[in-house]
């Protein structure tokens, strides 16, 4: 049993969504004090602006918290805000697929909790 | 005299996991495993006179009266105080520091002056003296660390003046710190102190489980420290101080057990120690602790440091090579005790705190209860690995492998991820 499967480490160190958007239309931030962990989330609709087109994360961060946000951008594409507000820290975990120690869930959970803050925003 | 692996078989930990090639215990720094003869010495309180103390009617109370009373010559024989009476039992050292400003510093030091910590302090070395500060309006100074060195910033020839001139009543400062390794030289602090009228409350929970402590050759006037990182139970810990000073002091928890005299509006209280210990105390650990100050004193205390230094010297010696690491604290092994924390350029403590864990070798990262240290080195945590009697030279040599597996398997990632990164949306 390992938190660190080769897919997690590949989105580690090639993040797929990694990078900035400008001008998104909600954009979050939050910080993990106790091991200065940051992320910046963004978020584009689709011209009709029903859908996420895009979602991308910067930041700096433990291999864990890099791999759920690289995770988490993909899985927000082409859902509505409607989505967004239903999406659970369960269904991160699930996609995620390993349970975390408790220390660790936190690394897993801050993208989570900026994609919360960036869906007030929507 | 035996360390190591010649002594593990004395904790009954190693036993449980034996096999299992999941047991490389390196965080003794936070705590320590137990010898059999503390879990023992618990057991058989518990299981053979498990009776109060103070209130011997009956001869199984008078036993645990003695041996819990004999616990405090033998921690008073540890740290070569001068009178067991100067022994008081509190729950950790976090308490002793909270028992000392609320006691001592509250009754004596005043609105306006000062009181001198250092930037390498434990919370539980700070937080107490924070809140004193607000609570009376005391003015908190710092002597500050060299980054690079991980030593005090200090001048023998102006520190009476400057502690004249900040109006400094007290300091109280780490003997070693515990992140940085540094043994800070108290008794040099302490000579300058006294001449100018100045108290010298020393942290020594990272320097009784692992150095020879006398604490009148350090000067110190009270010095704190914990059972738990020191072979014995959890719950059971140390404010020592000059008798004098203590009989000064004003109570500090109140009830049970600490009075002499009661009437229905006001009580009298008992002489130093036991004024300052209300209610049934921690029995059990602190029986439990005795045992472990034996097993310490029957290796002796210098055998203890020489076996950790050798240690410390070999974990830098061995992981000097992967490529990134950046050490914490004083490089001679002579300025330092056995916590050795580090950083890896581009791996993430939590991440190496994590594989360390899957691989069975227990560090600990993060801050470390020292943030404005981690702070002032301008890094978010570290890991520290730590070591103690039972350590060895086989578990020096799985932690070096393991982080440089580590290190290959997360290393080679962009270092600063960041606010340059590729522009990914264009509207």
């Amino acid at each position: 049993m390992t938190l660190y499967r080769q897919e997690i480490i590949e989105r580690y160190r090639f993040p797929r969504y990694k990078g900035v958007i400008k001008n998104p239309h909600a954009q979050a931030e939050k910080i993990n004090s106790f091991c200065g962990d940051e992320i910046a989330l963004f978020l584009r609709l689709n011209d009709e602006k029903s859908q996420v087109a895009e979602a991308r994360f910067d930041g700096q961060g433990c291999a864990l918290m890099t791999a759920s946000a690289d995770i988490l951008c993909e899985a927000v594409q082409g859902k509505t805000s409607d989505d967004l507000r239903k999406f659970s820290a369960e269904d991160l975990l699930q996609i995620y697929g390993e349970a975390p120690s408790p220390g660790r869930l936190k690394c897993l959970l801050l993208p989570y909790e900026a994609l919360k803050s960036a869906t007030t925003l929507l | 005299m035996d360390f190591g692996k010649a002594i593990r078989k004395d904790f009954p930990i190693y036993g449980r996991y034996a096999g299992t090639g999941l047991f490389c215990y390196l965080d003794s720094a936070a705590t320590s495993l137990k010898p059999r003869v503390v879990i023992d010495a618990v057991k058989e309180y518990y299981e053979a006179y498990s009776t109060n103390v103070h209130r011997a009617a009956y001869s199984l109370a008078e036993r645990a009266t003695e041996e819990y009373e004999g616990v405090r010559a033998m921690v008073a024989q540890l740290i070569h105080a001068p009178r067991a009476d100067e022994i008081i039992f509190t729950r950790n050292t976090t308490e002793s520091f909270n028992m000392l400003a609320r006691t001592y510093a509250e009754h004596f030091i005043k609105t306006g002056e000062g009181i001198l910590l250092t930037e390498m302090e434990h919370h539980g070395n700070l937080i107490p003296w924070q809140e004193l500060a607000r609570r009376k309006g005391i003015t908190l100074h710092f002597i500050p660390i060299d980054s690079a060195t991980g030593a005090l910033v200090w001048d023998a020839a102006t520190f009476g003046t400057f502690l004249k001139e900040r109006n400094i009543k007290l300091i109280s400062l780490t003997h070693v710190s515990n992140v940085l390794g540094t043994i800070n030289p108290i008794a040099k602090i302490a000579a300058i102190a006294h001449e100018a009228g100045v108290i010298v409350a020393v942290d020594g929970a990272q320097s009784a489980p692992h150095l020879p402590i006398n604490v009148q050759d350090l000067g110190a006037d009270f010095f704190a420290f914990s059972s738990h990182k020191m072979l014995g139970p959890t719950g059971i810990g140390i404010l020592w101080g000059r008798y004098e000073l203590l009989e000064k002091m004003p109570v500090f928890m109140v009830g049970g057990h600490m009075i002499d005299d009661v009437m229905s509006t006001r009580a009298t209280y008992r002489a130093p120690p036991l004024k300052f210990e209300a209610g049934t105390p921690n029995i059990a650990g602190t029986i439990g602790f005795g045992a472990a100050v034996k097993y310490l004193m029957d290796l002796g205390m210098d055998n203890v440091r020489d076996h950790e230094k050798m240690l410390l010297t070999a974990a830098r010696h061995r992981l000097a090579d992967i490529p990134g690491i950046s050490f914490l604290g004083p490089m001679d092994a002579e300025d330092r005790s056995g916590v050795l924390a580090f950083t890896l350029a581009g791996v993430h403590p939590h991440d190496i705190g994590s594989l360390c864990n899957e691989a069975g070798v227990m560090i600990r990262v993060g801050d470390h209860c020292a943030r404005p240290l981690h702070k002032k080195l301008g890094i978010p945590a570290s890991c520290r690995a730590s070591f103690s009697v039972y350590n060895d030279m086989d578990d020096i040599e799985l932690f070096a492998d393991v982080l440089k597996t580590v290190q290959k398997k997360l290393s080679a990632i962009p270092v600063s991820l960041s606010h340059d990164a590729v522009s990914a949306g264009n509207n």
